[in-house]
């Protein structure tokens, strides 16, 4: 049943970003600047911090490759780093305690990491030739960010109940 | 311990990384029609989020409808103006559209089947949210009559061209993706026909750029650029934008056009896919080189009927 909610939940922000966020951000594909959605890489972040970071990477391969699927030809390279990147935020911070601050800190810099990766990627296998300016995505990580503190409140109190199987899983 | 699950985690890292590269070279190359896991996928959530972007374009549309109140009154002035000149413009396209045909009646010329075409009208269910694919998600598919490689307009010009094709859903590429390989072959009008084809795509100024134009060739801004017809599954006529500017290209050998579409990429609802009456064959037969064997006669035989229809 939490796994029920936590998952439509997920489908919810991945069917979001495909659709309404992109109707409402209309000049985002001539602007000089773009501010991208990453719900799903936010959502996942929260979850590998407070359940688990295994089932988090389970999760992020499922929800990558259907934005894999369903946005591009390749197979592989958001399942990639949808997986990885919560994955690896979550081992950064075993050791701290979680505040706001610190989580809020990881989102912004997931989604940064996660912009830069995907493009590496797909430069790798030739299929973006647009060239590369750090500065790009700041606005993209940001907006993630604030959304981040949109949703931290009521997520976190929902993922608080179960959240002692962080604990199972630290080393 | 530790080191001992830190070893454990780079060689899952590895792994990962080595099933990645797997994965992404097995499907990298253009598959307009994916597998039927993939076909499933796709068609469910084109479903789901069809009922999701309509009512959010509603919406959207209403927003903007309440700005152009504002400028209702000087648009519909100018609109009245465009409106007689309009008539102006159908009578005297009436009286060349005959002329021509009688024309072609004393010329005994066929009608050229080239920009023939039928529209089917699709709507867009969803869009890729990254800067790397340039995808539309429309809610038509196989079972509705749509092939890979399809031209997809809007009123307004091209937009694109079918990728891939699932049983009721379909992808579109972009024309601003244009750096894989879709490349269109384009006329600029001027005062005669020139021949070239938009192969790339300016992302800082939003222009693509039409190549392999005839350095003698005359065009100047706000000449209108048009599809040609010429192979493929594009049809002649159909609007990509007009000249911005033009250079000789870096070998002096050809020129540049820089185009702005002329369709509108941000809010798409509605989009056309153009299914084309005459189909060019996509294989040409290359003739047999072995000399001697029994298969040359055939293959010109297929040259021939090729080249007369």
């Amino acid at each position: 049943m939490r796994w029920g909610i936590l998952i439509a939940i997920l489908f919810i922000s991945y069917i979001l970003e495909g659709t309404v966020v992109q109707v409402f951000s209309t000049n985002a594909w001539e602007g000089s600047f773009y501010v991208l959605p990453r719900f799903v890489l936010v959502l996942l972040v929260f979850i590998s911090l407070y359940i688990g970071r295994r089932r988090a990477f389970l999760l992020g391969v499922i929800f990558g490759l259907f934005f894999d699927i369903q946005y591009s030809d390749v197979i592989g390279v958001y399942a990639f780093s949808l997986a990885i990147i919560p994955y690896l935020s979550a081992l950064a911070y075993q050791y701290f305690q979680l505040n706001v601050f610190l989580i809020i800190l990881t989102v912004f810099f997931s989604v940064y990491i996660q912009e830069c990766v995907i493009f590496y990627l797909y430069r790798l296998f030739g299929l973006a030739d647009v060239p590369f300016h750090w500065l790009t995505h700041l606005p993209t990580a940001a907006f993630n960010a604030f959304f981040a503190i949109v949703v931290y409140f009521p997520l976190t109190k929902y993922l608080e109940k179960w959240a002692h199987g962080r604990d199972e899983e630290v080393i | 311990m530790s080191n001992f699950f830190f070893k454990r985690r780079l060689l899952a890292l590895l792994v990962s990384l080595i099933v990645l590269v797997t994965i992404v070279g097995m499907t990298v190359k253009d598959r307009p029609i994916p597998t039927w896991p993939e076909r499933i996928i796709r068609d469910t959530f084109a479903f789901t989020e069809g009922l999701i972007y309509k009512p959010a374009v509603a919406i959207a549309g209403f927003f903007e409808s309440i700005q152009d109140i504002y400028q209702v009154f000087e648009e519909n002035k100018a609109l009245k103006q465009n409106l007689q000149q309009f008539t102006q413009v159908t009578a005297e396209l009436n009286e060349l559209k005959l002329e021509n045909e009688q024309f072609r009646k004393l010329l005994e010329a066929k009608q050229s089947k080239l920009s023939d075409y039928q529209l089917k009208l699709a709507e867009v269910v969803a869009r890729s949210p990254d800067r790397w694919n340039h995808t539309l998600i429309i809610d038509r598919g196989a079972k509705d009559g749509i092939q890979p490689n399809m031209a997809v307009i809007t009123p307004e010009g091209y937009i694109g061209r079918i990728q891939s094709v699932s049983n009721h859903s379909a992808q579109v590429e972009l024309v601003t993706d244009i750096e894989r390989g879709n490349h269109i072959s384009a006329i600029v009008q001027s005062s005669e026909p020139v021949y070239g084809v938009v192969e790339g795509y300016d992302p800082k100024n939003h222009w693509l750029i039409m190549r392999k134009i005839p350095l003698q060739a005359e065009i100047a801004e706000k000449q209108l650029v048009v599809t040609s017809g010429l192979g493929g599954t594009i049809p002649r006529g159909l609007i990509l934008g007009e000249v911005v500017s033009v250079k000789t290209d870096e070998q002096f050998l050809t020129k540049d056009a820089y185009i702005r579409p002329n369709a509108n990429l941000n809010l798409l609802e509605k989009v056309f896919v153009v299914e084309r009456s005459f189909v060019p064959p996509t294989e040409i037969p290359i003739p047999n080189s072995v000399p001697g064997s029994t298969t040359p006669n055939g293959v010109e035989g297929e040259l021939q009927g090729g080249s007369t229809s």
